[in-house]
């Protein structure tokens, strides 16, 4: 492993946001007011099985909320990001960011 | 984790957060019923104006500022149920055209009434407040051809604010149909278009 990839150490992240799938959805709900399901799926290119069970857990997490109504008689789940959510995400950036400077350091030093 | 795969996830957060945050589906409803409205106006004050049933102006554009208020608050809350995202983009363009009715409201209909705003310039003045909505919705919806339309409409303001006259009239409502109905069509046939693809 070269010294610009250095491992750092992981778990201090948050593990639900480890997955890529996870990670951009709370990306896209957070860059919008609220999405529906089709969207999210357009957006992240997941699997209907694959990424209704990455919102099932981020929703159990309380980082998103999901509203199911009827529209034009066909149901619909409509999903946005929780207050929770939000700080999760804010400190998971900040957390990557941080992790990243602190390597930068640490390789300046040396 | 490594420093490369921290590096990529912070790279994708921001490209997929910047993506969707220039996201917008917009329908062109609102833009076809204020041209026909707005045009259906004007051609009752051309009508209407120096003959005996000139009092009916006023509740003609009393009838049209709450009706089409009426059908578009309708159809916005229709488009919001239907979209299949509610974006920051699209809240604001609802936003731009609340703040340009705000300014038709007070310069055009107050304005006149209370003698403040020339009734000469009144074309021109909304031919101005127009153009600015169209070249924020362009902004905002990235949509590049619709708001180079807003030059046609601010042109054509200046032309109608510097040489006014009794073919303000008649320009306007050309002006509502060609820049405003027709670009309507045009972006609620994309809608309709994106919402059955979405579907499918």
């Amino acid at each position: 492993m070269s010294g610009a990839d250095s491992e750092f150490d992981h778990t201090a992240l948050d593990d639900l946001l480890h997955s890529r799938i996870r990670l951009a959805v709370m990306a896209v709900l957070a860059s919008v007011e609220q999405a529906e399901f089709s969207f999210l799926k357009q957006q992240v290119k997941a699997t209907d099985g694959n990424l209704g069970a990455h919102l099932r857990k981020l929703e159990e997490a309380g980082y998103l909320t999901a509203t199911k109504q009827f529209v034009d008689r066909k149901p619909q789940t409509r999903y946005a990001l929780s207050a929770t959510g939000y700080q999760a995400l804010a400190a998971h950036l900040r957390k990557l960011e941080a992790m990243l400077t602190g390597v930068q350091t640490q390789q300046q030093e040396k | 984790m490594t420093t490369t795969d921290a590096k990529d996830d912070l790279a994708y957060i921001r490209g997929v957060m910047h993506q969707t945050q220039r996201f917008t589906i917009m329908s062109g409803d609102h833009f076809i019923l204020w041209g026909v409205l707005i045009g259906t106006g004007l051609l009752c004050n051309w009508w209407l104006a120096g003959s005996t049933h000139e009092n009916w102006l006023g509740p003609v554009w009393l009838v049209i500022s709450l009706g089409g208020g009426f059908v578009s608050f309708w159809l916005g809350r229709r488009e919001y149920r239907r979209a299949p995202v509610a974006s920051w983009a699209g809240r604001l363009i609802g936003n731009v055209w609340l703040a340009c009715g705000m300014g038709y409201v007070l310069l055009l209909l107050l304005g006149i009434a209370g003698g403040v705003v020339p009734a000469y310039a009144s074309a021109g003045i909304a031919a101005a407040i127009t153009g600015i909505g169209v070249d924020l919705t362009g902004v905002l919806a990235n949509l590049g051809w619709f708001r180079n339309t807003a030059w046609l409409w601010w042109l054509a303001g200046a032309a109608m604010i510097v040489k006014p006259g009794a073919y303000t009239l008649p320009l306007f409502v050309g002006l509502l149909l060609l820049l405003y109905v027709v670009p309507g069509i045009i972006l609620s046939r994309q809608y309709r278009r994106s919402l059955r693809g979405d579907a499918a």
